[in-house]
This record gives C-alpha cells, structure tokens and sequence, in this order.
C-alpha cells in the first residue's frame, strides 16, 4: 500500500497548523471553560491541591502563613485570591507555581533567604508563571510537537522506502538463496574443488 | 520484520491490525469470586462513593489531555447508572452527599479514596493479573479501620469504591489511527481502565474486586460520559456481583 506523498504532505501540515496559538495573561478571577484544555489542566491540579489539604506533609505555621501571604499580596495585588500558598517541609532552595494558582513554597528556600525582597522577587517570579499561564503554554507547544512527529512518522510509513523494499527483497531472497549457495558454494568453500 | 512482511496487501495489513488490537491480553481473569465469608446485600445497603474518574483526550501525537467536563460528566453518570443498577437488584443504595464537582468526596474520605487507588492497583498485579495461581485466588486486602468512619455516618453496611481512567482519541488521533492501519502498525486510539471494590465497611475488608472492563472486552457502548452508556458500564460491573 501505497500513499502518494501527495496526500502525506497536505495532512502533515493541516495537523502541524492548529498548533499552538499565544495565550493571553489571566486576568483576576478568571476561570477556563469547562471544555477547553485549561480546564483539564486545573481539575488535575486542583485533585492534587487537595490532597496537599488533606495531608499531613504540609508545614501549617499560622503566623508564617499570614506573612508569606501579605508579601505575596503586596506583589501580585489584584491576583491575591487567584493564587493559594502552601510551605513544604524541605525540598532544596526552590519554589513552584501550578496553573491553577497553587505555589509552593519550600522550607529549603525559606531558611537561605535574606530579606524581604529576596522573598518578593521569588514569590512575583512564581506568581508571573501562573499570570503568563506558562504550564499551557508549555502543554500546547508539547501537544504540538507530538502532533508533528507522529504525523511525521505514520504518513511516512506506507509512503516510504525501506518496509515494501525489505518485504520485497525478503522474498526474492527466500526464492535465490539455494540457487546462490549453489552456485558460490563450490568456488568458496575451503573443502570443494572449484568447478571445471 | 516478519510481521511487515506477512501483511503485503492493504487488506490483510487491516485485518492483521485489527487482529492484533482485538487479542492483545484476553487471558486475564476479570474479578475475583467471594469468600466464604460472604453475606448477601439483599438485605443490606451499600454507599457509592463518588467515582474517581479521569477521562481524557488522546491528542494527535498521543499523550493525553485531561477533560475536565467529561471526568465530571462522568462521574455523575456512572454513579447514577450504579444506583439504578443497585435498586433493580433489590438492594438499596445509601446517597453520598454533593459536593463540588472537582473533588466530590468529603475532606475525612479523601484519604480513603486514594487508599483505594493504591490497594486497587496492588490487587490488580497481585491477584487478578497473574494468571498461575497455585489455588484459588483469594481476597487478603482492605482499606483498615479507617472505612468504619463511612459506616458510622452513613450507616451503610458496604461501600462500592470505583476508580475509572479513560482516553478517548481526538480527531487527529483517528486520522493517524487509520493511516498507521492502513501501514500495519497498530496506534493507541484509547482505552477505558480502572476497578471497583466492594468494601465491608465493619472491618474494611474488600470482599469483591473487579477490573472495570477486563481486557479483551470489546467497549462498544459502555462509554461513561453518556448516560446510556454510562447505564451499559455499570451493568457490566454488578453482572458478575453475587447479590
């Protein structure tokens, strides 16, 4: 079987076309349709952010929390409800940010920190990920990248040389070999006379 | 490549494909029977706790993208089709209370839900799975104390835990999904896995186990984001269930 590169071509770039479009920044209190692929994004976060509710594994210091959020709050203003902050315990010198607006925010990072604008930097670079909607972004040019290659590799199956060639070739060695032996054994073989 | 090379014609290159997506894995043994400690629900209720369901689109380069609408679609439909396929068995079905849509279970049950997961998948590769058993396989797993939490506020004397996870293929998908047939190679167009635990919630002991659709079921209609097919799927599940 046989697809004329043709048809191939067309397919590959009608797939590669509805790639990734820019996104905008979320605006406060913006939530994605239930149907789009934000959506997924957020209910795969949000199950995770549960159960960071729900575990014991999370640092809860009231009078920490409050001033990590006040920091928070003052960088980010009007994103302040958007974003929930959680402290976990160790974790190296390092912060996260989820596209559903939960941060994390390690201990490891706490304890190196030296002032209050070391902390603000960190935490408005984290914020910035979720405002810039940076983890859709990356899924949709992932998403597009796949879609490229595997369309790539399939059209490239039935189009290309090397299966039908081999297959074909397969056979008509299964058919010459006796012949071949037959013919070059006597002329190679150490312990035959070659013919006269 | 013997197998390119067997499949020359585009036919047969369909038939080999389809073939080799129908008879991947049928030898599994799709539930496990009770033991002899098992009472009939006729006379008892069973709580449905929220299904967990994770369905998603398979994009065109195959990786899946969560669909929010359709996991909570059919989370709320499997439920239903459970509870009706429940009461047509005469037993009657204690209510779990609504809430929100992303994560449906109370803040005290989450812990047991994602225990479920856990020993789900254990029972999966220890029990179910391994298809030389020495003897009859037998049911050694529970969910602990912590189910009789679930008995003692609702009352119910079972609880049916199911965990759903289902991708479905995009359009992309489907167009490569043909092309790649047509070439003999066979893609991954979706799959509906999970399973569901019958839970005595007096010492939380599962005491019924079964794969969600064992493998080699052919899933024409038993889609669960639907109503219909959601009805299909449930009636799968409990057919084997001894009431």
């Amino acid at each position: 079987m046989k697809i004329p590169k043709l048809f191939g071509w067309p397919l590959f770039l009608g797939l590669s076309a509805c790639a990734s479009q820019p996104v905008d920044d979320a605006s406060p209190g913006e939530r994605p349709a239930t149907d789009t692929d934000e959506a997924g994004l957020w209910q795969m976060l949000e199950r995770d952010e549960y159960k960071l509710q729900t575990s014991t594994g999370v640092v809860r210091d009231p009078a920490l929390q409050a001033y990590l959020e006040s920091v928070l709050c003052r960088v980010v203003r009007d994103h302040c409800a958007d974003i929930r902050l959680y402290v976990l315990p160790g974790g190296g010198m390092n912060a996260a940010m989820a596209p559903n607006g939960m941060m994390l925010v390690f201990t490891g990072l706490l304890v190196r920190l030296e002032n209050e604008a070391q902390l603000a930097a960190v935490l408005g670079h984290e914020a910035a990920h979720y405002v810039k909607r940076h983890t859709l972004q990356r899924w949709r040019d992932l998403r597009a990248r796949t879609a490229t290659l595997h369309t790539l590799t399939v059209c490239n199956v039935p189009t290309s040389r090397p299966w039908p060639r081999l297959s074909r070739r397969a056979s008509a060695w299964r058919g010459s070999v006796p012949s071949r032996l037959r013919r070059k054994a006597p002329t190679t073989g150490p312990f035959t006379e070659p013919p006269k | 490549m013997p197998f390119v090379s067997a499949f020359e014609s585009t036919r047969s290159r369909l038939i080999g494909s389809l073939l080799a997506a129908l008879l991947a894995g049928c030898t599994t043994v799709p539930f496990i029977e009770p033991g002899p400690d098992w009472i009939p629900l006729e006379s008892s209720s069973v709580l449905i706790v929220p299904p967990d369901s994770r369905l998603s689109r398979l994009t065109t380069g195959g990786m899946p993208e969560p669909r929010a609408d359709w996991s909570t679609e059919a989370r709320a439909h499997l439920r239903d089709g459970l509870a009706r396929s429940f009461a047509s068995r005469g037993v009657s079905v204690v209510a779990y209370p609504a809430r929100g849509n992303v994560v449906p279970w109370r803040p005290e049950d989450a812990s047991l839900v994602k225990l479920h997961e856990a020993v789900g998948d254990a029972i999966l590769a220890s029990v179910v799975l391994p298809t030389q058993h020495s003897r009859r396989p037998h049911l050694d797993y529970g969910l602990g104390d912590a189910a009789r939490q679930l008995h003692d506020d609702f009352g119910a004397d079972f609880a049916l835990f199911v965990y759903c996870n289902a991708t479905y293929a995009g359009d992309g998908r489907v167009v490569l999904g043909i092309l790649a047939a047509l070439g003999g190679v066979v893609t991954d167009i979706g799959a509906l896995t999970g399973f569901a635990s019958l839970v005595d919630l007096r010492d939380g002991k599962v005491i019924w186990f079964r794969q969600l659709v064992p493998r080699g079921t052919l899933l024409g209609s038993a889609d669960p984001r639907t109503p219909e097919g959601a009805d299909v799927l449930a009636d799968l599940l409990l057919k084997e269930m001894p009431l």
